[in-house]
């Protein structure tokens, strides 16, 4: 198997015409990890990947693999992998016939490129599959030749755009997990594009979240869910409830006591970010299955609006005078409600983070 | 062209199904019109022209003589080499024509369509002849080969073999580019951004990639340039000058000079079968492409 390399982008940048499909992005990956770019349609991310392959030539900047200058070298040359969201395998050509074809370029012989192609069709659970044509294959048996295809090769990067996009709920939540085993196994360096969260959270080591042409947050997925530095990335990660408050007193390690636009005015602890001062205008999110009803020290009151069972949880719709939105809550527990229909909510200690008014709009 | 719906008479078909094979039936009774002209105008002239080319004293002299003597049999062997010729020569040109516009081109592309189709609009005889007005002894070629001193005399361009290549080449190549063009069309780019990624230089992942994708477009407009050149025989009448005669050629003099109907008969059915050769060589190539 081959060394595991890092992958560097420095500055790299993306116009066409006057729309930056991708603003200046430096982003380092290391060797053998696995990086999720997440973020809405039109956000650059597929720009940034061809950039990676070569396809586009960046506007700016350079792109390093394994401490090589790779910029200016022709896609065929860069030693990468890639699957694309159709997966596009050769249709004039059987299951092992794609497979091989890497190899083939590389001029390895017929008996090892036939060796190689089992190895390979053995990794990806297709055994025997060699003559089989492509376009009678489902859609996951695709997903999985079009993997092998990109991985006989040894590549030193592998770039994975939207590969699991086309596939069922079902079997692209066993797909995340089988590309997540298989890819630690080998210490492939792995970029993988998706618009689900979801899956960035499963399958990567580290996400960088993207907005309009460029990444406003890299993180560990716990990080990223649990940290977000802004609006934006909050809600694109989940549910969220956001609320208006107003900073009272700072505390010595890093919180804030932060008054909350809520009824009766509750005070609560939320840990700070820089910049922050006395009297200053935030915003606090906390996540749905933060939040805990009808339990000791409660915070403020709510009406449920409407409930729904979501199999593992229970989904709650809050009302709160004064508010403009609805405030979601996650239990585990179905909820005793009383007469009035209103219900207690508590807020998480250590769980909910903050940042400026505008941030991330 | 899959036809998957049986004709079963399963008594509790769901809905779609029956209502799909009450549009089926109407579809069928729509097409009679179209069905009764195609049988007067079509079938039944070309049932009579066998008869006809069959006369009832020696009924296969005609064919005889077409496929038995030298100098027939060389027409025949003709008629088969000069569209083959041209299909090559137009290929030749128009691939590139194609693959330029469809991958390079960009929004120039409709204006080449365009071009493309533009001449097809005037009549061929026009276009056939503007070459014996550009290629004659006193035509502009000759009058700027002169000028530029690359010959002393007039050099006879009409009536050779090459001017009739040049004139077929000239009105049936725009089918071969359109036929290319629109398979190369429907190839997924990232098919050959793939075999990038997987080594293949340019040349590799034109060789093994765009060009087998693209062998139906081939196929489609080798088979069309063949049968439309061997059905003509304008550029021979006008740019042969004797040189190069086909059956559709003779057919025209054995019709309007020798007035020999049943041997002109005869003659159509073989380029009739021809024809119908090349139609089912296509349809075997889109059956196994599974169109
Ligand atoms: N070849 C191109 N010409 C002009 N604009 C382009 C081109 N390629 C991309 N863009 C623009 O650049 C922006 C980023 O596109 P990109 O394909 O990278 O988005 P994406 O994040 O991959 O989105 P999706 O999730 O929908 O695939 C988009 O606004 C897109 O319209
Ligand atoms: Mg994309």
């Amino acid at each position: 198997m081959m060394e595991s390399v890092p992958l560097t982008l420095r500055g790299i940048a993306k116009r066409y015409g006057t729309a930056h499909a991708l603003k200046p992005t430096s982003l380092d990956i290391e060797a053998g990890e696995m990086l999720a770019l997440l973020g809405p349609s039109g956000c650059g991310k597929t720009t940034m990947l061809r950039i990676i392959a070569g396809f586009t030539a960046p506007d700016t900047g350079q792109v390093l693999i394994g401490n090589i200058d790779v910029t200016d070298l022709a896609p065929n040359r860069r030693g990468l992998g890639m699957v694309f969201q159709s997966y596009s395998l050769f249709p004039h050509m059987t299951v092992g016939e794609n497979i091989a074809y890497g190899l083939k370029m590389r001029g390895i012989n017929a008996a090892e490129r036939a060796h190689k192609v089992r190895d390979m069709l053995d990794l990806v659970r297709l055994p025997g599959f060699e003559d089989r044509q492509v376009n009678h294959l489902s859609g996951g048996q695709q997903q999985r030749v079009a993997l092998a295809r990109s991985l006989v090769t040894d590549p030193k990067v592998l770039l994975l755009d939207e590969p699991l996009g086309a596939l069922d709920r079902q079997l692209r939540e066993n797909m995340q997990f089988e590309l997540r085993a298989m890819q630690k196994r080998l210490g492939i360096t792995t970029i993988i594009v998706t618009h689900d969260q979801e899956e960035a959270l499963t399958v990567s080591d580290r996400i960088a979240v993207m907005q309009n042409g460029e990444i406003v947050q890299t993180g560990a997925p716990t990080e990223i869910y649990e940290r977000p530095r802004n609006r934006f990335v909050s809600e694109f990660l989940g549910t969220v409830n956001i609320f208006d408050g107003d900073l009272v007193a700072s505390h010595p390690d890093d919180c804030w006591s932060v008054r909350l636009a809520l009824p009766g005015a509750p005070v609560v602890k939320v840990a700070g970010s820089q910049g922050l001062s006395v009297s200053k205008s935030v915003r606090v999110a906390v996540r749905p299955e933060r939040l805990r009803l009808n339990g000791s020290n409660e915070t403020f009151r709510a009406c449920i609006r409407s409930s729904v069972f979501r199999g593992s949880y229970h989904a709650y719709e809050l009302d709160i005078a004064g508010i403009g939105g609805p405030v979601y809550v996650h239990s585990n527990e179905p909820v005793e409600v009383g007469d009035d229909g209103m219900v207690g909510v508590a807020w998480p200690q250590g769980h909910a983070v903050m940042f400026g008014r505008d941030d991330g709009r | 062209m899959s036809d998957e719906t049986c004709p079963g008479v399963a008594p509790e078909e769901p809905a779609a199904f029956r209502r799909e094979r009450s549009f089926r039936l109407a579809s069928v009774s729509w097409a009679m019109p179209a069905l009764i002209f195609l049988l007067i105008f079509l079938v039944l002239p070309l049932l009579a022209n066998i008869a006809r080319s069959l006369p009832l004293e020696d009924p296969f002299q005609h064919y005889a003589r077409l496929l038995g003597d030298a100098y027939y049999l060389g027409i025949v062997r003709q008629t088969i080499k000069v569209p083959a010729l041209t299909a090559v020569a137009c290929l030749i040109i128009g691939y590139p024509v194609a693959y330029f516009m469809v991958r390079h081109a960009g929004r120039w592309n409709a204006l080449i369509v365009f071009l493309l189709i533009a001449p097809l609009l005037t009549s061929t005889i026009m276009r056939t002849f503007g070459w014996t007005v550009l290629l004659g002894r006193r035509g502009l070629v000759n009058a700027w080969m002169s000028d530029f001193g690359m010959i002393d005399k007039a050099v006879n361009m009409v009536n050779t073999e090459w001017a009739v290549y040049l004139g077929l080449v000239h009105v049936l190549s725009p089918f071969m580019v359109l036929s290319v063009s629109s398979v190369l069309q429907g190839i997924d780019r990232r098919l050959e951004e793939s075999a990038q990624i997987l080594g293949a230089g340019r040349l590799r992942v034109f060789l093994t990639i765009t060009l087998p994708l693209s062998l139906d477009g081939i196929a489609t407009g080798c088979i069309l340039v063949f049968v439309l050149a061997s059905g003509s025989f304008l550029s021979m009448l006008l740019l042969g000058g004797g040189k190069v005669t086909t059956l559709s050629l003779l057919i025209y003099q054995q019709f309007t000079l020798t007035q020999d109907i049943g041997f002109a008969a005869a003659m159509g059915n073989v380029l009739l079968l021809l024809s119908l050769i090349c139609m089912a060589i296509q349809l075997r190539f889109l059956r196994r492409r599974g169109v």
